[in-house]
């Protein structure tokens, strides 16, 4: 490793110093460009800028050395995301709202895929196997398909809502992310080579994986209150369970969360878990996105071709999924027909699913499909307070 | 029963995956299967050990020896959880873990202390290194009719390799000495001179090093005998080292002073950068963290600050670095080389616990000093392993015989000592609060 990469490290240190003070601080940051740094997309464009095709700082040797901080992220992402599905909470709630929501979030999977689908294999890549094509497309809609809580927070802080839209628009963005964690699993189960045997079988090693590390990190959780203890069980999971699926060719993500549900509602001290993991979100998810903005290689001839598509198709899948859950479950409940226009915004789980693609695939469109979500997740943080407020109703909070 | 079942666990999630038909995946992804078997199976056994009386770092290093290329490795290498592949990618880890246990071992330093055991201090250094260093050269002479190995050296030959066996018998584990201190929260004059000499000693072993390498190569008659930039180069080393050390050491305090935000990542950063950085321009990243941990434990209002935001998060890094320490221990060279490395291990040990006897009694030290102090100056790990590398690279012919007799030295020590620390400080009776600090509890309980 030479000097100059190796102080170059120490420069992003003091970046993610710097940019994790206006990320995940109280300063107050312009509303326009909030999102920006609330999703942390902040991160990921410091780390495209200094990465092999920005300045192109980093050796091949330290792009390497990079790649288990990778794994690592996606797990504790996929982790903590899975902690919050906890059985006692979720039956808290009507049964319309989870209804509402996983239709919106199906809804939006379906229109973005088919119409990705129907790009790759006619216009952009006829050529590529159709096990590829079907996996960008997927990806594309998986990653389309849910909503940032940090941006929806953005906006019930800079724009009046009523308090029923917003507090339904909370519990989708908390929730529609599970379709798209679920379908992440079974694409990455079903769509392998047909040398590694029946998808079945890989269906069963991801749920088995998942809930097996679940069940050991509910039989290993420190029982004492040692926070030294409990962060070192918590890392060791996590990086078993990231690392195990990332050998297998499975979903870290899906895997991830799966040991996080089963754990939140085996253990009786998940919320000291819960505390360690949120705690630490911050800093690994800033040198998560940091190490993601330097490994994705950027293809810009994809702004031209998927991103418009991508960005007009999930807004119209999110507003008439939105539009057509409110027909079928919400109607009686006085909130907006429109309520799906408060749902453009993406943030870290798109981002953790379009690396974890990345990482994980060497096709042709790989790098078409991670640029398309990564600049779509930008421009969709920095339009949708916007448009939300607007289709809304809302008023600019002074 | 639960810990046994989730171990089982682990393994068995290891051992499928390794088994599964899934193609190739990339090198990070094993690493970190590894990196997270590892943190877990090291953290059970070092519990289950701490229930025998022994420390649990010495569980680290069993767990890392069992689970590493020569014990489950040797039976199949399927089984081989931390292969040198894995160990090779988990390398990140390991100098940021140097670095931090540099920074934390110059934190635990503080002024007033160093003070008050001045006098041990100073007794207790020049005690070893003269007895230790002189024992050493005599000892291995004096047994060259013994072993064959040191038989068929010439004169010149033979000085060399004793020289170079006892600079290298002078040589400790700052790493082990922080660990154990730090899992028995132990406090005394027998930790603090432990502490103290342990820090100075390696400034004091590198720089004769270097010399008693260029007399070697002399001797020998290896490429780049002695020459006088040798002087000039370690003047270099170690000065430039200090002064490195105490503009990271005032950086990281203004930052401190000043922001204040995300002090963790801070501290692995710095720690990571001087450990990689400095050697480039031949400094010593150990002896600029030491320094750097120095400064702002005793010359800025934040050196608690720092230490608890390393004690955070040191866990997973000594649980990794002494599982790899473990890992890498050269069973292979015990195997071939052991009678001789059980003569100069024990060699070593009488004389570091009569030079340290010595030293603490002709300096008025109080008398638990005296008499188990030497316990701290048994083990030895990263330090020693460098000097065995840097031996073999620079003294083609010998080089390669004398280190893999260091390695399986190394091995000895590595896990002898942590046992004798222990044991030597609940017999100082310094030893507190063994289990949990009450200060450290509680830092999670965040509420959703």
């Amino acid at each position: 490793m030479n000097p100059a990469t190796v102080l170059l490290l120490g420069v992003i240190a003091v970046l993610i110093l710097a940019g994790s003070r206006l990320a995940f601080g109280k300063r107050a940051v312009p509303a326009w460009i909030a999102p920006f740094f609330a999703t942390g997309a902040v991160f990921l464009a410091i780390g495209a800028l200094i990465g092999p095709q920005g300045a192109n700082l980093f050796t091949n040797q330290i792009l390497q050395s990079l790649d288990p901080l990778i794994v690592i992220g996606i797990g504790w992402i996929g982790f903590l995301y899975g902690t919050h599905f906890e059985w006692r909470l979720l039956r808290r709630y009507p049964i319309t709202i989870h209804a509402a929501t996983l239709f919106v979030s199906l809804f939006t999977f379906t229109v973005i895929a088919g119409t990705s689908w129907l790009l790759i294999s006619g216009v952009l890549a006829p050529g590529l196997p159709w096990r590829e094509q079907v996996a960008a497309a997927a990806i594309l809609g998986v990653c389309g398909a849910g909503t940032a809580p940090a941006g929806v927070f953005q906006l019930s802080s800079a724009w009046r809502i009523s308090t029923r839209n917003l507090n339904v628009l909370r519990l989708f963005a908390a929730l529609d992310d599970l379709p798209p964690v679920l379908l992440l699993g079974l694409m990455n189960a079903l769509l392998r080579p047909a040398a590694h045997g029946s998808p079945l079988l890989w269906i069963v090693y991801t749920i088995g994986l998942g809930a097996g590390l679940g069940m050991i990190c509910h039989w290993l959780f420190p029982k004492g209150d040692d926070a030294r203890h409990n962060f070192l069980i918590l890392l060791g999971i996590v990086s078993l369970g990231a690392g195990a699926a990332a050998m297998l060719r499975l979903s870290p993500i899906f895997v991830s969360a799966l040991a996080g549900m089963i754990f939140a509602n085996l253990s009786p001290r998940k919320e000291t878990a819960y505390g360690m993991l949120a705690s630490r979100e911050h800093t690994l998810y800033a040198i998560f996105l940091l190490m993601a903005g330097v490994l994705f290689r950027f293809e810009w001839s994809a702004v031209a071709t998927l991103l418009p598509a991508f960005i007009g198709v999930r807004a119209l899948g999110k507003l008439m999924g939105g539009y057509v859950s409110w027909r079928l479950f919400l109607a009686r409940s006085h909130i907006s027909p429109l309520i799906g226009a408060g749902l453009l915004f993406q943030g870290g789980m798109a981002l953790a699913m379009a690396v974890s693609y990345d990482h994980s695939h060497g096709d042709s469109m790989v790098h078409q499909v991670t640029t398309t979500i990564l600049v779509a997740v930008v421009i969709n943080d920095l339009m949708a307070p916007f448009i939300a407020g607007g289709v809304l109703g809302a008023r600019r909070q002074k | 029963m639960t810990r046994v079942i989730g171990l089982l666990g682990a393994l068995a999630v290891v051992l499928a995956v390794r088994l599964a038909p899934a193609g190739d995946s990339t090198a990070g992804a094993s690493a970190v299967m590894a990196l997270g078997f590892v943190l877990i199976v090291s953290f059970l056994v070092g519990d289950a050990v701490a229930l025998a009386g022994l420390p649990a770092i010495t569980g680290y290093l069993l767990a890392g020896m069992v689970f590493g290329p020569y014990v489950f490795g040797w039976v199949d290498p399927v089984f081989s959880v931390l292969s040198r592949e894995s160990v090779s990618a988990l390398r990140l880890l390991d100098a940021v873990a140097l670095g931090l246990i540099a920074l934390t071992a110059g934190g635990e330093l503080r002024i007033s202390a160093v003070k008050r055991h001045w006098h041990s201090i100073s007794g207790v250094l020049g005690g070893q290194v003269i007895l230790v260093f002189a024992g050493m050269v005599g000892g291995v002479l004096i047994a060259r009719d013994t072993f064959p190995a040191l038989n068929a050296y010439s004169k010149e030959t033979a000085l060399a390799a004793a020289l170079l066996f006892a600079t290298v018998a002078l040589a400790n584990s700052p790493a082990v000495v922080l660990a154990i201190i730090q899992e028995c929260r132990s406090r005394g004059p027998v930790t603090d001179v432990v502490l103290a000499v342990t820090v100075v000693k390696d400034v004091v072993v590198i720089a004769l090093f270097i010399v008693v390498l260029s007399v070697a190569a002399l001797l020998t008659g290896a490429n780049g005998g002695f020459q006088g930039g040798v002087l000039l180069g370690l003047g270099w080393e170690v000065g430039g080292s200090l002064g490195a050390g105490l503009l990271l050491g005032w950086l990281v305090a203004m930052y401190l002073k000043h922001v204040a935000h995300e002090a963790p990542l801070l501290v692995l950063a710095v720690a990571f950068v001087a450990v990689t950085l400095l050697p480039a321009w031949h400094l010593s990243g150990i002896l600029a963290c030491i320094v750097a941990g120095f400064y702002i434990e005793n010359f800025s209002e934040h050196g608690d600050d720092l230490i608890r935001a390393i004690e955070r998060h040191a866990l997973p890094v000594y649980v990794v670095f002494f599982t790899m320490a473990g890992a890498g221990l050269d069973l292979e060279a015990l195997a071939t080389t052991w009678p001789l490395a059980l003569y100069l291990a024990g060699l070593r040990l009488g004389l570091t616990a009569a030079g340290t006897a010595l030293g603490a009694a002709w300096a008025g030290s109080p008398v638990n000093v005296v008499k188990h102090g030497w316990s701290g100056f048994v083990a030895q790990a990263g330090v020693t392993l460098g000097f065995a590398v840097l031996i073999q690279q620079r003294l083609p012919g010998i080089g390669e015989e004398i280190m893999t007799v260091i390695l399986a030295m190394v091995a000895i020590n590595q896990l002898l000592g942590p046992v004798l620390f222990r044991l030597g400080l609940r017999l100082a009776r310094e030893i507190g609060a063994e289990e949990i600090s009450p200060g450290l509890a509680g830092e999670e309980t965040q509420n959703r």
